[in-house]
């Protein structure tokens, strides 16, 4: 295993990176004249783990949505691996190797684990309508899918529920799999919208070391979370969140002494969860 | 009672062409909600197209019957383009309400004196069957089916409406098999999921939109068919919900669903009309339980009624798989 | 002077009577039906005739016959039946060989020189003859001086039908927009519900007897209880064993399907009135006419709105159902029974949707698919004005209602089209504003 990436930047918000993957500029959503998220300048370090955090409503999963194209922003332009992707639409965004989760997991749950994870292939011959019916077509790029599949089932030790269907499989094993699903996409940049919330201490760990695997493999991260435990554990680089806009950034250890973050949360949680995590 | 003409009767329009015409419907809509869960409530308006498209062609311009097909399946796929254009973005229900509103219209204008030249207004498009009495093979000849009596032609239109119930039957089956009918089968349980995994959901939506829509028209063609005739009032919000009514019988989500389902529902359906039919004719029932004017509701009150059991009681169908089959994802 | 006079006298008594024979026919039909010997059953008879109505220089009406003209009776989307003469009352008379629609057709080759087929007589005309009885069609010619009434003068009158067909559309529409809010269920099956009040009504008043006022009461209270009975017998067990929406929906138009049938199995395919319906003479207010009843029933659905918009707006259960309608969840957490909370929105929505229907059937006329041809609009109302939304709902049937009369009026040779108005524009405003007109647009995505 590789060792975390140093991210060699300033710690203050909208810093510069050595080698962004995403850039993000004046990126902005209005719902009705309040401002949910208003965000200066936002460059996430290739090949590093990123955390987003930020007390409630500070607008992390809306800026999600803008970064990964689930939602619009109001204005706003954003560049991906040094290509302009402002108002591309989330499905291409994914094809172009940058995917996300959701908060609640979203499993199909009436397919099977197994096809779960076959959909999640892009650039699938079959997927016309006019090529589907003909197996001959696709047979042979469907068996490399099937198994490029099974090996990531086994990897999050699915395997042995491939062929049920995802909607009988327990909470944390919809967790792993939309984290082993979203590797079928061979993304270069994998989002994860708090991807440890509401799973047990052993899950916890699991998905700890599959986070930790992205990073081994090349792919950078950036990922919201709640638990500072976990953003000290394997994050790089925290990006720090209030009202809508950046509000520091730095190492976890510079973050956890920052005067600016410890009052944004203080104004939430009164103060105690923030700082007993830290 | 004369029970040998109740049953082969019954079993004679369960296997008829009009069986087929449904069986087809049925099929599309099953790629709409059952693979897709698009709220397609306008099959009724595909159907038209079909009907209409190759009738006016045929008999008010003339066309060859090839290119007056043709023009059915351009119209059904020009319909499904206007109606998923505005739609296919918004919430499900806002599809429901557009393609059931897009078929009124539909029948509506196919009704309009103002273009009785064209549609043949209420009396319905006749005069377009030429290449069909044509080419039948079976002449006017009689064929008895136990007590039921079928003529040539009628006979004629079962083989192709079948004929084609098997070949869109076994290509939806083969379509949906395949990587593209499981990125339609993700969109209907998560759609957001789906997108996050690099599909174009709505062209995805749309492509099985129009897939339905022309196995719809192709439905229509035969409905029209076999009476030589495109009636208007064929094509109501009725038709619609029959097919419904066909797929949740037969099982959503299977291929073979629709048809099996075509076939017991109308079963059941002529089974009980004949029966209310001789019963009244014989006065075996009074005259205020059922008499000869109303019988003919029954069969309308019954389909409706078991749709809304069906949904409630067996999702499944009547026979299959609970989990994967029913409308509720968890 | 006199001979006219007399004959007027004579074409007045005969319409009544036709009317009163139609009337009796109508409500006595299943006790004629008995009462007669089976092998020597009645025919099916068309008769009627045609009419010269003008208004003669002191301004009064004067109606005349008119012989000589050709009526063609044909099946309807079948065969002709026969072509008649009208003699010298200008009437026409044939027995028609089953019981069925029928298109009754003047040939306007055959109207004299001098007049012309008015605009407000609709040939061909589709009646309705039922088993062993005779139906009526009447038609009315005027002179050609009639068409020197420009376009302008009439859009007031489309105007104001367009705001009686909306205030209709209104009070059937608020419910459907609460139940919608507040559970996420899309009726299908409330237009059942109005078809309902308008027959409960009619059975009370016509076959009971009981006065048109104390029917409609009785029937709004029955549709109330009917539509509060769905609720706990059909939606809350399904939304208790966490059914989807879409179940639910088709759910609804199953009952609607199946419910719809059953009014046409009871009551049969044709317009019916209440006992209390007359021809009222229409009152001129310049611009426009009415008979007192529109202003009856348009007044009753705009104080009926404007009630209920306030009940929403100010007091307790107006805001615990905008609470449960914005978040179920929270409204919950806060104490509002939302079980309770949703049982009311179906009461208010069913009585509303029963006195719709009660009015609908005065203006139009009680029919087994009244309330289902009125669903349409109805759902066109409330997409438009904002999916849920009780006071979008308002303003969409505003819309919605006028633009149906409107388009009458523009296109006065189709208007058999004028509900296609109300869908296309519902279609284009979902193109340009999905959310509806008040609809807020986070909702729709």
């Amino acid at each position: 295993m590789t060792p975390a990436k140093q991210v060699i930047a300033d710690a203050i918000p909208g810093s510069k990176k050595q080698d962004p993957i995403l850039r993000v500029d004046g990126l902005r959503r209005e719902f009705g004249g309040l401002v949910a998220v208003d965000i200066a300048h936002l460059e996430v370090q290739r090949g590093a783990i990123t955390a987003l955090i930020g007390p409630n409503g500070a607008g992390k999963t809306t800026a999600f949505n803008l970064m990964s194209g689930f939602d619009t922003p109001t204005n706003g332009t954003s560049e991906f691996d040094g290509v302009d992707i402002t108002g591309v639409q989330g499905h291409e965004l994914a094809q172009r190797g940058m995917v996300r989760t959701f908060q609640l997991t979203r499993v199909l749950t009436r397919l099977t684990v197994l096809e779960n994870m076959m959909l999640g292939a892009v650039g699938q011959i079959g997927e016309k309508p006019w090529t589907s019916p003909f197996r001959f077509l696709w047979t042979k790029q469907e068996d490399e899918i099937r198994e490029r599949s099974e090996a990531l089932l086994k990897r999050f030790k699915l395997d042995h529920v491939a062929g049920e269907y995802a909607g009988n499989i327990s909470g944390g094993q919809r967790k792993l799999l939309e984290m082993a699903r979203a590797l079928m996409v061979e993304p270069r940049l994998v989002m994860l919208d708090e991807p440890m919330a509401g799973v047990n201490p052993a899950l916890k760990q699991s998905l700890l070391g599959h986070v930790k695997n992205l990073q081994s493999e090349g792919m950078s991260v950036l990922f919201i979370e709640h638990d500072m435990d976990m953003v000290h554990e394997i994050a790089d680089w925290v990006v720090v969140m209030a009202e809508g806009r950046l509000i520091a950034e730095g190492t976890p250890d510079q973050i956890s002494s920052n005067r600016a973050v410890v009052d944004a949360y203080l104004g939430e949680h009164q103060g105690t969860s923030f700082l007993e995590d830290a | 009672m004369n029970w040998e003409l109740i049953f082969s009767n019954a079993v004679y329009v369960a296997f008829s062409s009009s069986a087929a015409a449904y069986a087809l419907i049925a099929i599309g809509i099953n790629v709409h909600i059952g693979y897709t869960g698009l709220l397609n409530f306008g099959q009724a308006g595909f159907a038209a197209a079909g009907a209409y498209g190759m009738a006016i062609p045929l008999a008010t311009f003339g066309w060859h019957w090839t290119a007056a097909i043709g023009s059915s399946i351009f119209f059904a796929i020009l319909l499904a383009l206007l109606l998923g254009a505005p739609t296919l973005r918004l919430r499900s229900d806002y599809l429901a309400i557009v393609t059931i509103a897009a078929a009124e219209i539909i029948r509506i204008s196919m009704m309009s004196v103002r273009f009785t030249w064209l549609t043949g207004g209420t009396d319905g498009k006749k005069g377009f069957a030429d290449f069909l009495v044509d080419s039948n093979p079976f002449g006017d000849n009689r064929y008895q089916f136990f007590a039921q009596s079928v003529n040539g032609y009628s006979l004629y239109i079962t083989i192709i409406g079948w004929i084609l119930v098997a070949i869109f039957g076994s290509l939806v089956y083969f379509m949906m098999r395949g990587p593209w009918g499981r990125v339609l089968r993700g969109i209907r349980e998560d759609e957001t999921a789906v997108r996050s995994l690099g599909k174009s959901v709505t062209k995805f939506k749309m492509q099985s939109l129009v897939l339905g829509g022309v196995i719809g028209a192709v439905g229509g063609i035969i409905l029209a068919s076999e009476k030589q005739s495109a009636q208007p009032m064929e094509y109501g919000t009725t038709l619609t919900f029959f097919a419904f009514t066909i797929v949740i019988l037969g099982g959503l989500a299977t291929a073979r669903g629709p048809i099996i389902g075509a076939v017991i529902f109308w079963f059941i359906l002529q089974f009980v009309d004949n029966v209310l039919e001789q019963a009244t004719r014989n006065e075996v029932v009074p005259t205020w339980v059922v008499n000869g004017n109303n019988f003919g509701q029954v069969k309308f009150i019954l389909a409706g009624f078991a749709l809304a059991l069906l949904v409630v009681f067996r999702p499944q169908g009547i026979y299959g798989n609970k989990r994967e089959m029913s409308f509720d994802s968890r | 002077m006199r001979g006219v006079r007399e004959a007027r006298r004579q074409a007045i008594a005969r319409l009544v009577f036709a009317f009163g024979v139609t009337l009796t026919l109508v409500s006595f039909g299943g006790n004629a039906q008995a009462a007669t010997d089976e092998d020597d059953s009645r025919p099916e008879v068309i008769v009627g005739a045609v009419r010269d109505q003008y208004k003669d220089d002191a301004g009064k009406k004067v109606v005349e016959n008119v012989p000589g003209v050709e009526v063609i009776i044909t099946v309807e989307g079948g065969a002709e039946v026969t072509r008649l003469i009208t003699d010298d009352k200008g009437e026409f008379q044939t027995e028609v060989p089953d019981p069925g629609n029928y298109l009754v057709e003047i040939n306007p080759d055959t109207v004299p020189d001098g007049m012309e087929i008015v605009d407000s007589t609709k040939t061909p005309r589709t009646i309705t003859v039922n088993p062993e009885s005779q139906a009526t069609a009447i038609f009315f010619l005027g002179a050609n001086t009639t068409k020197a009434v420009s376009r302008w003068e009439l859009l007031p009158q489309a105007l104001f039908n367009g705001i009686k067909l909306a205030a209709i559309i209104a009070i059937c529409a608020i419910g459907l927009a609460l139940v919608y809010a507040t559970t996420g269920l899309s009726n299908f099956a409330h237009g059942e519900t109005v078809t309902f009040g308008a027959f409960a009504a009619w059975t009370l008043n016509v076959k009971m007897g009981v006065p048109f006022l104390i029917s409609a009461a009785i029937a709004t209270i029955l549709t109330a209880a009917v539509s509060v009975g769905m609720e706990r017998g059909v939606w809350k067990p399904m939304r208790q064993r966490r059914s989807s929406l879409t179940s639910m929906m088709i759910v609804s138009i199953g009952l609607a399907l199946g419910v719809r049938y059953i009014f046409q199995f009871v009551y049969g395919a044709r317009y019916t009135n209440y006992s209390a319906f007359g021809r009222q003479a229409t009152m001129d207010f310049g611009p426009f006419n009415a008979t007192p009843r529109t202003l009856w029933v348009m007044a009753i659905c705009v104080v009926l709105s404007v009630l209920v918009s306030a009940w929403l707006l100010y007091t307790r259960q107006g805001r615990a159902i905008r609470a449960v309608a914005d978040n179920p969840a929270l409204a919950s957490s806060t104490g509002i029974n939302s079980d309770y909370v949703i049982a009311y929105v179906w009461l208010v929505g069913g009585a509303l949707a029963g006195i719709g229907g009660i009015l609908y059937g005065l203006d139009i006329g009680v029919q087994w698919d009244m309330g289902f041809r009125l669903l349409l609009l109805i759902f066109a109302a409330v997409t438009l004005g904002g999916l849920g939304n009780p006071f979008g709902a308002i303003l969409g049937s505003l819309v919605i209602g006028i633009f149906v009369e409107l388009w009458a009026w523009l296109l006065p040779a189709a208007t058999e089209l004028k509900t296609i108005g109300a869908m296309l524009i519902l279609i284009i405003v979902l193109l340009v504003r999905p959310q509806g007109l008040l609809g807020s647009p986070e909702r729709a995505g």
